[in-house]
């Protein structure tokens, strides 16, 4: 080896020499700290717009918090930028006037050469993210002095999270700086390794955006993707997979080095098979590495049990966790919360997916999605606020959780276009084009993995794919037609039919797999009756077919989603009392018990019901009652200060208070929100002409009032009856209309 | 290695960059140890290449070289610590002083830093010591690269073209320190030029190349006898390639100048006189023979001719 290191040490002491003068340590010293500069200058002229409304926080480091947000940056541009600029300077030093020659006709090896440049940059690398740590400190520092800091921030300086970081960020950072230094030495440039650089940066960056598989895969990409998850590995991996991948790309070297060395005369040099057999098994290697670290993670399932475990961490220790059975809320188990915070349950689950409640104390809920042999660990911070909490699934289900959970579905063509009727193409083109978007979708549910790079299971996959399918179908059969003014028994769509072949294939009836799923019921209730004269009710027909079936819990699943729809969407209670006989054929006497309940809160809620008392508070904490507003018509509008939608109403809601102020009625605003404090600041900040409640016992008014979603606006008559116990949206006329009917006014003019 | 093994051997090198275009054939030298050796040819004959290829910037195919006996592939790279080189322009490092490009240097061959300043003395720069080398003058240039190259005082120097650049007083100064450096420490120097009258100032042995093959080996004083004796003749004539083998026949040098010209070496004025009998005689259109003498003439004729493609 001390052959092929001939002079490493003197080629060290030279380089070292050579970056004297060169600005290199100026350059990463920039590139380090200028955007934790920006971002805190555009953070200044951001924040300056930005006050109150400050939601209600679990205990967060305020330093921790600000350097995630920096990170993100840094990590996906101008650390590589950094590497890039850095490297492409490194090689230039040479290039200019070809010092090559210089150094290969001194007593020093090539390698020696090559590996002093590529350590040299390892070690700039590592400087240019000491830079940022320290920078972004001092930057998350000076912001305080504008910032508005949450009450919950804490501000002990988190060394070990920032270190922690940054090593990753090398670590993922060095497959980047050899394929550069490899582009850098071999091009003869100094501006071209650069452009190819950027070029590339900017690639797959771009495509990184919507592809995960890229993100976690490409050099110049892997740096952003690390750097999007600050905290690591959720389950306590020493790496994240896209990390891995980073070094693995350091792979190349050998292969950037027999550039470097063969340079000028590389069909020639095939003879020395030596340094190209040792490139080519570097490259097999870097092949295979990939391979293992990109495909998908999964940990052994358990035999015949489920556990659900945890840690909850909170002040006040709630003494058990439940669980329920979703969407009935029958409670399967409950279990003692230990001292230390922990608990652990075991169950005895049979479908491969079933949708869990865990309850922990009277405030705090969460959801999860376990299957028989899962075996989950759920982290679970818990505020002194109801329901300010934060729950982290791990375990065997871990992608199966994040995936159903995934707040923004991607983007679909498909749908987009059903909203512009006149645009829709005919029908062999647009089935064409829906089941190419199938199965792109498909193929996203396999590529799916969390930031470890776990995968969905084969069950999980399999489940998700007939719900696209249900999702695609919906679309296909029974919106396209529709926007489209067409039948599907038209020769058109007959005869595109078979162009959804692949789709229909995934799907069958009665499948208990998906009965759970209220897409799938909705699906169920047209497709098994779309070949029906459109004369008959096939709400009607839909249930005799159900009805024919043996009860089982399939049966009892779709009956209970029908009967549940048709409930909320009857106007009457007779017609609601008639669904209900319907019900009484479900095999499980929950169910039937279920929808008694909704029928009950839908008789209470309905027009000359006396609306249910309830307390709250005044702005300056003087308790009030609602009969106290007797006498005059009342129209409420149910908010809270987090909600966005809430806020657009709201005003809207005022302008017509301010219109009927002369009128027999009341407005009032009432705030359910779970802290208190929110409130008053909101109160503080914000002045306003009407009436304004917070509401005493808030999960019993939502009990009484049926309240599932906010805002809400409710209108009662001057005996304390409901009119309207879910008015429309104030924007929309139809409110004014409704609040001028009961009032007994004239419709306006003009 | 022994030291009567000479400094270098090149033994039959040919080399391509393409296939079939060879850049140097068979090409064969030997530079003794304590020589001055100078490596001359016109821009375009080689030089370059036989100087990378010596260095090992370029590989050789096969394995014709050989430094101080033994083959300079199984030396590489331990090699530069005796031998030192500046191969055509000097790489220099442009944001640094002159000083810490000397120093580059000194630490690239494990020397120390020390060893910088006196080598900036022999080539005269200590004027610009702190300068940085990119603010050099075309000549400083070249003087720093030569100190860089002879910093170490190796046992054998390749200067490819070292006086390029420079102004007539350093040519002077530069042969004056190579002579010095050859004789005070024993210095073996292989020089890269196109100019005779430079190698002829201070070389003890002198190769001519042209078109990638040599065309004279030996001493300074095997020179002049040969350009004493060696006469170039021109020889005019109608459809000169019918005569060319005829030439050839009598005398092996001769090769087709233009169409009406054929140009060869002869010992004497004689050997023209009979050759031109000769020619005559088997019914040559002969209409002129022209005769050139002196080293200088002989050396342009040497390698300024575009005939010597058949060689």
């Amino acid at each position: 080896m001390s052959g092929l290191l001939y002079g490493f040490r003197q080629t060290w002491q030279a380089e070292k020499l050579k970056i004297k003068g060169s600005y290199m340590v100026l350059l990463a010293l920039v590139l380090g700290i200028l955007f934790p500069v920006l971002f805190t200058i555009t953070h200044y002229f951001e924040s300056s717009g930005n006050q109150g409304n400050v939601r209600d926080r679990l205990p967060f480091n305020f330093f921790e918090e600000n350097f995630d947000f920096n990170v993100e940056g840094f990590g996906f541009f101008f650390f590589p930028l950094a590497i890039i600029l850095l490297v492409a300077r490194l090689a230039g030093i040479e290039h200019k006037t070809d010092a090559w020659k210089l150094i290969e006709t001194q007593p020093v090896s090539r390698l020696s050469i090559w590996l002093v440049k590529w350590l040299m940059a390892c070690l700039f690398a590592a400087f240019v993210i000491l830079a940022f740590l320290i920078a972004t400190l001092i930057m998350v520092a000076v912001s305080l002095s504008f910032q508005e800091v949450h009450p919950a921030a804490n501000f002990g300086i988190p060394v070990k999270h920032l270190l922690w970081m940054g090593f990753r960020l090398w670590v993922a950072g060095l497959g980047l700086l050899t394929t550069q230094l490899g582009i850098s030495i071999y091009i003869r440039s100094t501006v071209w390794p650069i452009v190819i650089g950027v070029v590339a940066l900017i690639i797959t960056n771009v495509a990184g955006t919507s592809n995960q598989a890229v993100a976690s895969f490409w050099p110049y990409a892997v740096t952003g993707y690390s750097a999007r998850y600050p905290g690591g590995s959720e389950m306590g991996a020493f790496l994240l997979p896209a990390e891995w991948q980073g070094l693995l790309w350091v792979l190349l070297a050998p292969l950037a080095f027999c550039l470097y060395n063969f340079r000028g005369y590389i069909r020639h040099s095939f003879a020395s098979a030596k340094a190209w057999g040792v490139s080519f098994m570097a490259i097999v290697l870097l092949v295979l590495g990939s391979w293992w670290v990109q495909s998908p993670a999964n940990l052994p399932l358990l035999t015949n049990r489920t556990v659900i475990a945890g840690y909850i961490e909170a002040d006040h220790l709630p003494d058990s966790v439940e669980i329920f059975s979703l969407p009935l809320e029958l409670k399967i188990q409950t279990v003692a919360v230990k001292p230390d915070g922990n608990f652990h349950s075991e169950l005895n689950l049979l479908g491969s997916l079933e949708l869990l409640g865990v309850k922990a104390g009277k405030n705090f809920n969460t959801k999860v999605y376990a299957g028989k042999g899962d075996s989950l660990f759920l982290k679970w911070r818990q505020g002194n606020i109801p329901g300010l909490q934060q729950v982290q699934v791990l375990g065997t289900a871990i992608a199966t959780n994040q995936y159903f959970n995934k707040q923004t579905p991607s983007w679909s063509g498909v749908w987009y276009n059903l909203q512009y009727p006149q645009t829709l193409s005919l029908p062999q083109e647009f089935y064409k084009g829906l089941v190419k978007e199938w199965q792109e979708k498909v193929t996203e549910v396999k590529k799916f993995r969390t930031v470890d790079g776990f995968g969905l299971s084969g069950n999980m996959q399999a489940l998700k794919e007939k719900l696209i399918s249900v999702e695609y179908l919906q679309m296909a059969l029974f919106e396209y037609p529709v926007k489209k003014n067409l039948e599907l028994k038209d020769t058109a769509i007959q005869k595109a039919l078979p162009v959804l072949g692949p789709v229909l294939a995934t799907i069958e009836p009665f499948d208990s797999t998906l009965s759970g799923w209220p897409s799938y019921s909705a699906f169920l209730r047209k497709w098994l009756v779309m070949d029906l004269p459109a004369e008959l009710d096939k709400d009607s027909a839909y249930l005799a077919i159900l009805l024919q079936r043996t009860p089982d819990k399939t049966r009892d699943r779709l009956l209970y989603d029908l009967s549940l729809s048709q409930l909320q969407t009857s106007r009457d209670s007779i017609s609601r009392a008639r669904i209900l006989q319907h019900a009484f054929n479900l095999k499980d006497a929950r169910f039937l018990e279920s929808l008694q309940k909704e029928n009950d809160l839908l008789n209470r809620l309905r027009l000359g019901q006396p609306a249910p008392l309830f307390t709250a508070y005044t702005y300056d904490n003087k308790p009030v009652s609602i009969d106290s507003l007797r006498g005059k018509y009342l129209a409420i509008d149910v908010w809270a200060t987090w909600c966005g939608p809430c806020r657009t109403q709201s005003p809207i809601f005022e302008r017509i208070a301010a219109k009927y102020k002369n009128d027999p009625i009341q407005f009032l605003a009432l705030s359910v929100d779970e802290d208190r404090n929110a409130w008053n600041r909101h109160m503080v900040s914000n002045s306003s002409k009407i009436l304004q409640w917070h509401a005493d016992d808030i999960e019993g008014f939502s009990k009484m009032y049926g309240l599932d979603a906010i805002p809400r606006f409710i209108l009662i008559d001057p005996q304390g009856r409901f009119i309207n116990a879910q008015l429309p949206m104030p924007d929309n006329p139809n409110f004014e209309l409704l609040l001028r009917q009961a009032l007994g006014l004239k419709g306006e003019e003009g | 290695m022994s030291s009567n093994d000479p400094a270098i051997t090149i033994d039959n090198l040919t080399y391509a960059f393409r296939k079939g275009q060879p850049v140097l054939s068979n090409l064969s030298l030997k530079v003794p140890t304590g020589s001055i050796y100078g490596f001359l040819g016109p821009n375009g004959a080689g030089k370059t290449t036989t100087m990378r290829l010596l260095t090992g910037l370029l590989p050789q195919q096969g394995n014709p070289i050989q430094f101080f006996g033994q083959s300079v592939s199984t030396q590489l790279p331990a090699l530069f610590h005796k031998v030192g080189a500046l191969i055509e322009t000097p790489s220099l490092y442009l944001h640094l002083s002159g000083l810490d490009n000397l120093r580059v240097v000194a630490r690239l061959r494990g020397l120390s830093d020390k060893l910088a300043m006196p080598a900036l003395e022999w080539v005269k720069l200590e004027n610009a010591v702190h300068k940085k080398a990119g603010q050099y003058s075309l000549g400083m240039k070249q003087r720093l690269g030569i100190a860089m190259a002879l910093l170490a005082e190796p046992a054998l120097l390749l200067l490819d073209e070292p006086v390029n650049g420079l102004d007539p007083t350093g040519m002077v100064e530069m042969r004056e320190l190579m002579k010095e450096l050859n004789r005070e420490k024993g210095i073996t120097i292989f020089i890269s030029s196109h100019l005779l009258h430079e190698v002829e100032k201070m070389c003890s042995h002198i190769a001519i190349i042209h078109k990638g093959s040599l065309r004279f080996e030996g001493t300074m004083q095997q020179l002049a006898a040969q350009a004493a004796t060696a006469k170039s003749l021109t020889i005019t004539l109608d459809e000169a390639i019918h005569w060319l083998d005829k030439v050839r026949e009598n005398n092996p040098t001769a090769s087709m100048v233009q169409a009406d010209k054929i140009q060869l070496i002869v010992s004497s004025r004689e050997e023209a006189v009979t050759l031109n009998r000769q020619l005559v005689n088997a019914g040559a259109p002969v209409c002129e023979l022209r005769l050139h003498d002196g080293l200088e003439e002989w050396f342009i004729e040497l390698t300024t001719n575009p005939s010597n493609l058949t060689q």
